[in-house]
């Protein structure tokens, strides 16, 4: 298990893995098990939601109230565009991080990098490492959802199935990536963490609220949930704005290489 | 004699903070060479220089006659390094440690690891966030000695080992030396150095102060000489004697205690004028050459 930075990133996560994969299915599967009590009282709460205030309904991925009454509507808003990202993001960001600044925090990295190792090898298998099991993650999701979806009745499509839960796995990798890359240009821990981490409650909010305000509505499409969200993949399937996230993620890595390449390592 | 390390005027700054200024280090094929000075000196700023952690300010540092940015790899799969800010994955053991690091160099065979780890007595097989920070220490050592290096670069190779692994670590810088290979390592320790070095460069405030080969120094040291004579014996018996840096009489005179720098010959050549009845030398200490060295800088930059 011990052969490669890939590996090794993938085994340092032997004991913790269990957990975050445990908190997304649990997350999923709650979800689901509320459906039916949630259809059966749909006029109640759609009254209860009308009188939400907009702000509300759009950070959770509705555009009406309407929307959060339909099975994939309600999915989306608990599992993709809420809880269920944000586990899979901040799973994504603490492996990011791990990668270089963590390296740097525990002064391991002169070790590791006094082997015959490139350092973009370092970069390019520790993001491996964090694409493997944020995929990994976004599975459970996947095979929760094709499972449940027949018994619970929620009307979810394989296909919207398919494009939401690798639009998740899309949404994390950009969070994590950009922490990979504040660790390789910096190598301080706390503020790789402070960053992302930072970076995704902001663009999280923005995404939701900007649009509220005409001024600003053009902010939200800084945000990667944006690009996640707004074409909605669960009901409509994979649309090319997930594209913009893997270019995000691209651009990313591409400057994590450079400015690792270049800088001194602190002890 | 080719030059395994050598640095031509490297100067290191981190911001405005003076790690090393024009920095000419040789290290030749085959010697021991001892990297001396006080914490903070730069040893350790020389060091990850060579290795490509940080990048020189100005100056060039080659490895084997590599630059040692252009070419970090190759220099990193022939050069074995123990960092002196000693950190390991404590999450692993002694065993995975090695595994990890013999795969990343392509040495799947860890004999040489294990039975360097055996001289040392080391317990590979608990986890290194049990380790005292002797072992950690000890399994820095022996992830450095994994691929029997022909280059071993050590920060402050000995720090926090007890006197009997000390002797195993000379034991195996002594194979290494046999084989061939070369050892640089930094200290602060004097008699490490003197024990094992064959030439010692002293470093000070980021600057090479001076470098000699560890006779040369001893040379240069005071040796105390303390002569027992059958009669009293005047101190003025050794005035204008070549070398003879004082004389002290006790005993009522049948004692002389002599300060000899170099040679001894002129001495012991005006002593054998009278009977002695018994003579005691004391060796010469490199501590004194060495803090002869710091005292008088200009000195120091003459023997250069």
């Amino acid at each position: 298990m011990l052969s490669s930075v890939f590996r090794k990133t993938i085994w340092d996560r032997r004991q913790g893995y269990v957990w975050w994969a445990a908190g997304i299915l649990a997350i999923t599967g709650i979800t689901l098990a509320f459906w039916p009590t949630i259809q059966a009282d749909s006029e109640t709460l759609s009254e209860l939601i009308e009188n939400l205030p907009e702000g509300m309904l759009s950070l959770f991925g509705a555009e009406d109230a309407g929307a959060f009454l339909t099975g994939p509507g309600y999915v989306n808003g608990r599992v993709f565009a809420s809880v269920g990202s944000f586990i899979a993001i901040f799973f994504s960001i603490s492996m990011g991080t791990a990668a270089i600044a963590g390296e740097e925090d525990t002064r391991t990295l002169d070790l590791l990098l006094a082997n015959p190792i490139a350092r973009d090898r370092i970069v390019l298998e520790s993001f491996a490492a964090t694409a493997l099991l944020t995929s990994v993650l976004a599975a459970v999701v996947w095979v929760t959802l094709v499972i449940a979806n027949p018994v619970f009745d929620v009307e979810l499509s394989v296909a919207g199935i398919t494009a939401a839960s690798i639009g998740m796995v899309l949404l994390a990798l950009s969070f994590g990536s950009l922490a990979l890359m504040i660790g390789a240009l910096t190598g301080k821990r706390p503020l790789t963490i402070g960053v992302a981490g930072g970076a995704t409650i902001a663009t999280f909010f923005i995404n939701g609220l900007a649009p509220l305000v005409d001024s600003i509505a053009w902010t939200q499409k800084l945000t990667p949930f944006y690009w996640m969200l707004d074409h909605n993949p669960l009901a409509t399937g994979f649309g090319w704005q997930l594209l913009v996230l893997v270019a995000a993620t691209l651009v990313f890595l591409a400057i994590a290489i450079w400015g690792f390449r270049r800088r001194d390592v602190t002890v | 004699m080719t030059s395994v390390i050598r640095t031509t005027d490297l100067t290191k700054y981190y911001g405005k903070i003076r790690g090393v200024e024009h920095l000419n280090l040789e290290v030749h094929r085959g010697e021991t060479y001892g990297f001396l000075g006080p914490n903070g000196a730069g040893k350790s700023t020389a060091i990850r220089v060579l290795l490509d952690f940080i990048r020189p300010t100005t100056g060039t540092t080659e490895v084997f006659g590599l630059d040692s940015t252009a070419h970090s790899i190759e220099i990193h799969r022939r050069v074995g390094y123990l960092p002196g800010e000693l950190a390991m994955y404590d999450k692993m053991t002694g065993h995975e440690l090695l595994r990890y690091f013999g795969a990343l160099r392509e040495v799947p065979d860890l004999a040489e690891a294990h039975r360097v780890a055996a001289m040392l007595d080391l317990d590979l097989s608990r986890a290194i966030r049990s380790y005292s920070s002797g072992n950690r220490q000890k399994l820095g050592l022996t992830q450095a000695f994994l691929h029997s290096p022909e280059l071993l670069i050590l920060d402050e190779p000995t720090n926090g080992l007890d006197p009997l692994i000390q002797q195993a670590f000379y034991e195996l810088i002594g194979e290494v030396v046999a084989e061939g290979r070369t050892v640089f390592l930094s200290s602060h320790v004097l008699p490490e150095v003197e024990r094992i070095a064959d030439r010692v460069g002293i470093i000070r405030e980021g600057n090479l102060v001076a470098v000699a080969s560890v006779a040369e120094l001893k040379e240069r040291a005071m040796r105390r000489i303390e002569l027992r004579f059958a009669a009293p014996v005047d101190t003025t018996a050794f005035d204008g004697v070549p070398g003879v840096r004082s004389a002290v009489s006790g005993d009522s005179g049948r004692v002389i205690e002599l300060q000899i720098e170099g040679s001894v010959d002129a001495a012991i050549k005006a002593a054998a004028h009278y009977e002695i009845v018994n003579l005691v030398s004391h060796d010469g200490d490199l501590e004194e050459a060495f803090l002869a060295f710091y005292s008088a800088p200009e000195e120091a930059g003459r023997a250069q």
